[in-house]
């Protein structure tokens, strides 16, 4: 390329502004062993087979170890999970049942059995409060109960307090 | 000595098993002596530059295979080589727990040892005066000043633009001459 007439080129610019470092010879001053340059590429391409074949066998041990953790992380998330699992079944099947829960389970000849042989006076104040109490259930929840159960307790009660029915009239019933 | 084999050649051979040593062997011998004095002028000493060369060179054999020829052979060896070159200075640096200044103090000790320098006084201090520059404006002298690179390939190798990598050296030259006035 034409250099033009006044404009300086980059080795004159060069050589004004950095005298000192333009002085210097740009001789390479590193060396080498001898016989360096003859015996890399041999070293270099021996070390690529050597660090292939140790990829090659890390590769191998590498996947087994990942397979065998794996599948063990893979054991102890199901197993873990497993035991969540139970534990909560276990709480809940062992959570206590309520007494009105446990009563209806039980048959009215056997409560009848166990107040014939335990039971030997009922005092009237507490049977009215009963048969109040029940009064005003089976009134609030009247078309549930007509449907759910059969109510026959709670008939007897209320019969008995609209007719004024007393302990003793029972007592003395044949 | 045996006669050199273009690129794309080497790298058709790379890719067939057979003939893949053999033409990495050659693709050693071809860039070798470039690779290694690029890095030595970065690392300074023989040893280190050395084991640096041969990451190089195993990263160059890793990655051969899927080197999609976007840029020359040439160009692509010459950045591994400058990244190899910095990460190894960055180790030293994060290993010795020391700012820069004190690797480029290390680096001139080196320089003092060295059995493989054989240049005089003036070649030495020269040599001082670019350990004090910046890594990447080291670079970018050594490439210009030594190798005499254009700067359109170091653009591509460095990625850096050429605006930005003459201004680099312009910087680099002034600083130079500076230490050579005064020391």
């Amino acid at each position: 390329m034409d250099k033009k007439p006044g404009i300086l080129s980059d080795n004159e610019v060069f050589e004004k502004d950095a005298p000192l470092l333009h002085s210097i010879s740009k001789e390479n001053p590193f060396t080498v062993p001898d016989n360096y340059f003859d015996m890399l590429p041999s070293q270099i391409v021996d070390r690529c087979r050597t660090e292939n074949k140790e990829q090659k066998t890390l590769g191998i041990v590498e996947n087994l170890r990942l397979f065998v953790l794996g599948y063990k992380w893979r054991l102890l998330t199901i197993t873990g999970c497993f035991a969540v699992i139970c534990f909560f079944a276990i709480r809940m099947n062992s959570r206590p049942q309520s007494y009105q829960a446990m009563a209806q389970n039980i048959p009215d000849s056997v409560i009848v059995a166990h107040l014939d042989k335990n039971v030997t006076d009922i005092s009237i104040s507490a049977l009215e409060d009963i048969s109040v109490e029940t009064q005003e259930k089976s009134t609030r929840t009247s078309a549930k109960t007509v449907s759910d159960s059969t109510g026959t307790d709670q008939d007897i009660i209320a019969y008995l307090i609209n007719n004024n029915v007393t302990v003793s009239d029972i007592e003395n019933e044949p | 000595m045996a006669e050199e084999v273009n690129d794309s050649d080497l790298l058709e051979m790379f890719r067939v098993e057979t003939t893949r040593n053999h033409a990495f062997h050659m693709l050693v011998t071809k860039y070798q002596k470039r690779v290694y004095w690029q890095v030595r002028r970065i690392i300074i000493d023989h040893e280190d530059a050395n084991d640096v060369v041969q990451n190089v060179f195993l990263k160059v054999w890793k990655n051969l295979e899927s080197f999609k020829e976007a840029s020359s052979l040439y160009t692509w060896l010459y950045r591994i080589a400058t990244n190899e070159s910095l990460t190894f200075l960055k180790q030293k640096r994060a290993n010795m727990y020391v700012p820069f200044d004190s690797v480029s103090r290390s680096l001139s000790r080196k320089l003092e040892d060295d059995s493989y320098f054989s240049g005089d006084a003036i070649q030495k201090k020269l040599q001082n005066a670019i350990l004090t520059l910046p890594d990447k404006q080291r670079i970018v002298f050594n490439m210009k000043y030594f190798e005499n690179i254009k700067y359109e390939q170091m653009s591509e190798i460095l990625d850096t633009s050429v605006g930005a990598l003459k201004a680099s050296y312009h910087h680099a030259v002034k600083k130079i001459e500076a230490f050579l006035k005064t020391n």
